[in-house]
């Protein structure tokens, strides 16, 4: 019996019991997902979003793995760049998080140069030096095993391709009070009041601070064997998005 | 990222979103998009600092600040030749006058012209995003006061009385007028950007 514990939110639960409730988390929110991301974030998500596209310099021909991809708002851009030679696979551990993603896709008449995986982070199923890029969006916090996840990435990307992280991470302090009525206070009867889900909201922002801060993180990736690994503070570092290379 | 990427990025954003939520009431025109889906057309603001790349698609348009390949045509302009080129009638003139310039595959900017041209988009608004509201307030009111104008007049008045209250009235601005003036701008955004460079030399050579 492994008696290592980890955190859910700011519980420490058994090491092996943080995937299901997770899951349960996330197909209980499934359906609601954007709207969830809209409250907690005001709408910045999309902006968050769209750097991360930007910056992930994507080309046509290129093979993009997008975890933890939700509803597929990433995937849908990266579709397009990568054009009719190119390949993006959406991946989610989440069931009903990856039904969603591939109806909204089938609905935006995405074919054809997506694919669709239910994949665990740690143990990625796909090839060695696979893909020119990998990003994870609001994704690495929820997963149990963060180092196994960055080696299980680095495995399948390319030499010379690029891992993203867009995470929630430590804002400045200037903003922290604010920042902690909202999501504390604010966001929990949010979620009550647009999803009846009280719970659920709770775990998201206790798990945003149980989350690495953007040093730790960077070290994460430097330890796991990432290389010129960097991070860039959006909105006064409540979200940080970290880049690092396979060399 | 700065606070400026931020809004540059939510202005991108919002630019794509409206664009599309227009496309959407226009399958037509969304139509001949699609046949645009492997181009990628580049709009480079000169003075500005803004180059937007277009990538239409079946179900719209992506908007993007940055792309990593060659766009297959890019578009150089100023602000102020987009508008004319936007307010008026006969964009081809405007096209060829040498206020725009291209680089890449004509046709596919000509074709993507076409289907702007069509769309009822608020240039204006997006203009105002990258140069600031009053600047692109006071061109856009000049071209609609004109535009609109013209518009009215030769249905209702005919062409006397416009040529009475342009020429003889002075109450508008004629399409000359509006072309000097818009040409006046850019030639002193050019000035104050050539000052600004000579005083940040000056200020080095003190240093």
């Amino acid at each position: 019996m492994n008696d290592k514990t980890t955190h859910f939110g700011f519980k420490d639960i058994p090491w092996e019991e943080k995937q299901g409730k997770v899951a349960e988390v996330f197909h209980s929110v499934a359906g609601k997902y954007d709207l969830m991301n809209d409250l907690m974030s005001m709408g910045i998500h999309r902006v968050w979003k769209r750097y991360t596209i930007e910056l992930a310099a994507v080309k046509p021909g290129m093979r993009i793995l997008d975890l933890a991809g939700g509803t597929g708002d990433l995937a849908a851009k990266f579709s397009r760049l990568v054009g009719k030679d190119g390949q993006v696979v959406l991946a989610d551990i989440n069931g009903s998080m990856l039904q969603v993603g591939r109806s909204r896709m089938a609905d935006r008449g995405l074919a054809g140069n997506l694919d669709y995986a239910q994949a665990n982070a740690e143990c990625l199923p796909f090839p060695d030096n696979y893909f020119d890029r990998i990003t994870i969006a609001f994704g690495l916090r929820n997963v149990t095993d963060k180092d196994a996840a960055l080696r299980s990435m680095r495995r399948v990307l390319k030499p010379g391709g690029q891992v993203m992280v867009l995470e929630f991470s430590k804002p400045a302090k200037a903003i922290s009070p604010l920042y902690d009525t909202y999501s504390f206070k604010l966001l929990p009867m949010l979620g009550k009041l647009f999803a009846n889900d009280s719970a659920s909201y709770q775990y998201l922002a206790e798990s945003i601070r149980m989350h690495p801060d953007q040093a730790t993180l960077q070290g994460m990736m430097d330890e796991v064997g990432f290389v010129n690994t960097d991070y860039i503070n959006l909105s006064a570092g409540i979200v940080a998005l970290h880049r690092g290379y396979k060399a | 990222m700065s606070i400026r990427a931020e809004i540059s990025m939510a202005a991108t954003g919002a630019l794509e979103g409206a664009m599309n939520r227009l496309l959407l009431q226009d399958p037509e025109t969304l139509a001949e998009l699609a046949r645009l889906e492997d181009r990628v057309v580049g709009l480079q603001l000169t003075g500005v600092g803004v180059i937007l790349y277009f990538l239409p698609h079946t179900r719209g348009m992506s908007v993007m600040t940055q792309y990593a390949a060659e766009p297959d045509v890019l578009i150089i302009a100023t602000p102020a030749a987009l508008l004319r080129l936007k307010l008026s009638d006969q964009p081809q003139p405007t096209l060829f006058s040498g206020d725009i310039k291209m680089h890449g595959d004509i046709e596919t900017a000509q074709r993507f012209q076409q289907i702007l041209g069509k769309l009822d988009v608020d240039m204006e608004e997006i203009l105002s995003q990258y140069i600031g509201d009053i600047a692109a307030h006071r061109l856009g009111n000049i071209g609609r006061g004109l535009t609109g104008w013209f518009k009215q007049a030769s249905l209702t008045l005919g062409k006397n009385l416009s040529e009475y209250v342009q020429y003889e009235g002075r109450d508008v601005a004629t399409a000359t007028e509006l072309d000097d003036f818009t040409r006046a701008v850019d030639t002193l955004r050019d000035d104050s950007e050539r000052l600004t460079a000579r005083i940040n030399l000056l200020k080095s050579r003190l240093t």
